[in-house]
């Protein structure tokens, strides 16, 4: 087996754009993530403007908690860009440790998300409640899939760097990892922001 | 790159990650959609012709209790699932799917695609999505009913008689999309990044500038259909109304969807359209490209102006993604927008008109080898033609809303998606078939082919323009017979039902052209054609890995009869000038 | 085979742009036909006969190039344009007020059109409101302003004759307006056919029963319009209006005020 049945290769050397495949691959796909939650958020937009009136998010919504979480996530996209650092200097062992404790993040925001929705439901505040509810479970819903993503994906480049399989030349798989979730992070803070606190 | 032979064992060649592997089973796939849902489109032109008689065969298995007269219900069934297989699981699985992984590596110089696994995935998820479409015709109430365009509420709502069969079609659909995103990461990267030394951007074949143009589009308006398929199906599961508006009696207190109110039917239009048109150009990019290279290729000629050409489909792609509101110009949309997208949308006249004259210009002075693929080739350049100046009516607001809903609008966009499209794969299975499987078509088959299916097709089509312009016949109705003012019209349909019939029984010279072949064919020589671009270079069938020695490329894609090529009148793009 | 037949002449005017788009365009279509037959036969791949190299880059080739697109630009798509904006603005620019017009409110439903008219009295929501199912009679000589409400799925009203249709949709209020010049009588007299009726089609797919969701509509002259209003008013009480109509009021956004 050569390497391009295993990963992506960059054929006879060529690499036209000078920039990563890998990486370049996870821009390419972000560009396309970014067109969904676009969509998403217009609809919300949408939605909102040609409704008769709209709930105060603060009558259903845990905001404080939801600010707590959001403190969670950007905590995480710091310890991210460390972990990249450490990863780049060479210092698999600490950039292994930062991995998991991003990763651990990862899983207290949706440990937090999961108690939220489900003291929410139990306020008999749910899906079908009204638009604000379908709205708020469904773009919540969609980001909160994209953390688990995001995490299983740190737990497998972790123990790609731990075991020291992933060395200074594959960079970019750290580094796409870290992209992904500086996205996911960005995204929630977005979410955050218009459906808490307008 | 020679240590290309991992052992083969069966689940590795079915779980492949070779582009080609993946490219015929994506063709397969397509054919055999292709197949199922031409059956369907015969059927719903049998029943146009003759609405009210007992329907042959299948009447007498599944509809006793009306004397073999096919349910409108059926007929609902009938025109969705045609349409959205075509698009989804016939058009998109070839065009895209076996042309763009057999051309975008081979034609590049590339050793295989940037993601492999990504490749192999983006299959196999199709594969489920179809999958997924088969079933949802046994579940109770059938399939989606709703067209293909899938409008809420009627398709929104299980209420409204569109039964779960629309629940696992708005799933299919997904899957196929999230097929085509992975595909599309994957083209987009490779070309980008994979091509050979010497192969720049504008060295590259038209086909791969087309598939590239189609995989941007598709990264960034599949997501957004997407978004508003998650949405309807949580309207038809959980009990949200995204998409629902209004008081009948079903929203009532009491009702079945009591609370399920205050969306807003026209934003689906909305975000389906802002997919749904630069979706028609995600299908006809690819085969743009490829009548370019084809028409260069058999006039022994260069591409004519290859620069504007792609300089014009980077225009259209840009256009296509700001004239979505066309297709809602009676939708109750405000008339000021319908006033500019008419605008914007007549301006793309002006890029597609740059293609027919470098098309024409590329034939003007060549020396024009009537094979079957130059044949599809230059039926793409009539039938497009057809179907791109039509276009052009209903871009015009008032006549739009004379025209909308009527045949018209359903002869027009077959000329630009089926015919031209249709065309435009066998032009390229035609094309392609000796590199693919080693073995030559048979090629007087395949003229027979073209000029049955050429004749039968235009007919077809041009008669459902004549009937919605003249007599106004709306579509998706199960009976013409039902309006007086469609009387006239009963002969035109039964017409285009035998039409259709005979279109049908002209595809099987293919399909019997295409397996013999596949079993006894002429063996192929590395290169047919005589065509310049990097696939006939590899050897045939091309090897895990596709090039012995990595290419090196000297010149453009369509250098035919160049003073540098001599007596000969070709060099392959690999090949250093003498 | 004959077009449909015009409820008036200003709509003739649809027809019209159609006829110039076919001609404009089966001009440009002779012309690439032209080429295409012409080249295929002339440059045939023969004996003796070598294909003449040129990349169309040429100084030359672009001016051609730009020369095509602006005949294309300013003399198709700028005159298409041209004469459409004009049609769309003097067939729907202006909605007709609601005092001058003959005001139809239908409410849309799956499979049925029903149809509301004010009666006698001229107001909309009284005793003598005018019901009916599928079947519309208007009268002649003044605009009739159609406003619309989907009760579940979208509609689309269409009639054929008026080359025109507008969809319904739940949620929303829509219109349509149109000058009935033609009564019934005088379209029949003009076809030599005793049986003719406007008929209305639903055009937007709304479900299994959308083939048969046709309309009838009578256009009276206005002596006998107001007989039958009259006769058709007296008689009003005996229909049960459904509840659910009045549910939900007009959008007042555009064409309509409330009816109170």
């Amino acid at each position: 087996m050569t390497q391009s049945s295993t990963y992506p290769a960059t054929p006879h050397g060529v690499l036209n754009t000078g920039v990563n495949t890998g990486k370049l691959g996870m821009w390419v796909f972000l560009a396309s993530e970014i067109m969904f939650f676009t969509a998403l958020i217009g609809s919300y937009i949408v939605l909102r403007l040609g409704a008769d009136s709209w709930p105060v998010p603060g009558d259903y919504l845990a905001v404080p908690v939801l600010a707590v979480n959001t403190f969670v996530l950007i905590t995480s996209s710091v310890t991210m860009v460390k972990a990249v650092q450490a990863f780049d200097a060479g210092d698999n062992d600490r950039s292994a440790r930062l991995l998991l404790l991003t990763a651990l993040l990862g899983c207290v925001f949706l440990t937090i998300k999961l108690w939220d929705y489900n003291h929410m439901i139990h306020n008999e505040f749910k899906i079908n409640t009204n638009l604000l509810g379908s709205i708020y479970y469904f773009l919540t819903g969609f980001h909160g899939l994209h953390v688990l993503g995001g995490v299983i994906s740190l737990l497998v480049i972790r123990s790609g760097v731990k075991s020291g399989k992933l060395l200074g030349g594959q960079h970019f798989r750290v580094e796409g990892v870290g992209l992904y979730w500086h996205f996911v992070d960005l995204i929630w803070i977005v979410l955050f922001a218009i459906l808490c606190l307008v | 790159m020679s240590d290309h032979h991992a052992p083969q064992s069966l689940l590795s060649r079915v779980f492949s990650t070779d582009h080609k592997v993946i490219a015929r089973q994506y063709l397969y796939l397509g054919l055999v959609g292709l197949l199922v849902a031409g059956l369907f489109a015969l059927m719903i032109r049998w029943q146009l012709a003759y609405p009210g008689d007992a329907f042959p065969i299948l009447g007498n298995l599944f509809w006793g209790e009306t004397n073999g007269v096919m349910p409108p219900e059926f007929y609902n069934m009938l025109f969705t699932m045609h349409g959205a297989m075509m698009v989804f699981f016939a058009i998109t699985p070839i065009v895209i799917g076996a042309f763009g992984n057999f051309a975008i590596p081979l034609q590049l110089g590339a050793d295989d695609m940037a993601f492999p696994v990504v490749n192999m995935l983006s299959f196999w998820v199709m594969f489920l999505g179809a999958v997924i479409m088969t079933i949802s015709f046994f579940v109770p109430g059938g399939a989606a009913g709703g067209g293909w365009t899938a409008y809420p509420p009627l398709s929104g709502v299980a209420n409204y008689g569109v039964g779960h069969g629309a629940s696992l079609w708005l799933l299919g659909i997904a899957f196929a999309g999230t097929s085509s995103l992975l595909g599309a990461v994957n083209y987009v990267v490779t070309t980008l990044n994979m091509r050979c030394a010497g192969m720049t951007l504008m060295r590259m074949p038209l086909a791969v500038w087309g598939l590239f143009c189609t995989s941007v589009l598709n990264l960034l308006w599949v997501p957004v259909v997407a978004a508003a398929l998650f949405m309807m199906f949580m309207d038809r599961t959980a009990g949200t109304a995204f998409f629902l508006a209004g008081p009948g009696s079903l929203f009532a207190e009491g009702g079945a969807l009591a609370g399920q109110s205050g969306g807003q039917p026209l934003l689906f239009q909305h975000l389906f359209w802002g997919f749904g048109h630069p979706e028609v150009y995600i299908l006809i990019f690819p085969v743009w490209g490829l009548v370019g290279d084809l028409l260069s290729t058999f006039s022994r000629k260069p591409a004519f102006g290859y620069k504007a050409t792609v300089l014009s489909m980077i225009t259209i792609l840009f256009l296509s993604q700001i004239v979505w509101g066309h297709h809602m110009f009676t939708s109750g949309m405000s008339p000021l927008l319908g006033t500019a997208f008419t605008f914007l949308t007549i301006t793309i006249s002006v890029p597609t008109a740059i293609f027919f004259l470098n098309w024409l210009c590329t034939i003007w002075r060549g020396s024009l080898r009537f094979t079957p693929p130059m044949l599809f080739a230059l039926g793409v350049v009539f039938v497009f033609g057809i179907g791109g100046l039509t276009g052009l009516f209903l871009a015009l607001q008032a006549l739009d809303i004379w025209l909308h809903d009527t045949y018209f609008v359903v002869g027009h966009f077959h000329f630009t998606l089926a015919a031209s499209v249709f065309f435009g794969t066998f032009a390229g299975v035609y094309y392609w078939f000796p590199k693919m499987f080693g073995k030559r078509m048979n090629q007087s088959l395949g003229k027979w082919h073209f000029y049955l299916s050429f004749v039968s097709l235009t007919f077809v089509f041009f008669m459902m323009m004549y009937i919605g312009a003249t007599g106004a016949h709306p579509r998706r109705i199960a009976d013409p017979t039902v309006y007086n003012f469609l009387g006239p019209f009963q002969d035109a349909n039964v017409l285009i039902g035998w039409g259709a019939q005979f279109l049908g029984v002209v595809q099987l010279i293919f399909v019997w052209n295409f397996f013999t072949s596949i079993r006894s064919g002429e063996p192929a020589s590395d290169n047919p054609w005589e065509a310049s671009s990097l696939e006939w270079v590899a050897p045939t069938p091309p090897p895990h890995g596709n090039f012995p020695v990595a290419p090196t490329v000297h010149r453009g894609p369509h250098e035919y009869n160049a003073p540098e090529t001599g007596e000969r009148g070709w060099l392959t793009q690999a090949e250093p000038s003498a | 085979m004959e077009r449909l037949i015009t409820i008036n002449d200003a709509v003739t005017e649809i027809d019209w742009i159609f006829d110039y788009a076919t001609i404009l365009t089966s001009c440009i279509f002779a012309v690439v036909l032209a080429m295409l037959i012409g080249f295929a036969i002339k440059y045939r791949e023969r004996p003796g006969h070598k294909a003449h190299y040129t990349r169309g880059d040429s100084p030359a080739a672009v001016r051609m190039s730009i020369v095509v697109a602006m005949l294309v630009f300013f003399g198709v798509d700028i005159s298409l344009a041209y004469f459409d904006h004009h049609a769309f603005l003097e067939l729907y620019g202006n909605p007709p007020s609601q005092d001058e017009a003959t005001v139809v409110d239908v409410f849309a439903k799956q499979f049925e059109w029903n149809f509301a008219q004010a009666g006698s009295d001229g107001e909309m929501g009284t005793e003598d409101d005018i019901f009916s199912i599928n079947k519309l009679t208007v009268p002649a000589g003044k605009p009739v302003l159609v406003r619309m409400r989907s009760l579940d799925v979208l509609h689309s009203f269409f009639i054929p004759y008026t080359r025109g249709k507008q969809d319904v949709l739940p949620g929303m209020t829509t219109a349509f307006w149109f000058d009935p010049d033609k009564t019934t009588a005088a379209a029949r007299a003009e076809l030599d056919d005793p049986n003719f009726e406007y008929e209305i089609a639903c055009a937007e797919l709304c479900g299994l029963g959308h083939t048969t969701m046709r309309g009838i509509m009578t256009v009276l002259t206005p002596e006998e319009f107001a007989v039958w209003e009259a006769e058709e008013s007296a008689n009003a009480a005996n229909f049960d209006m459904p509840e659910i109509w009045w549910d939900w009021s007009l959008d007042p956004a555009d064409y309509a005020e409330e009816d109170e």
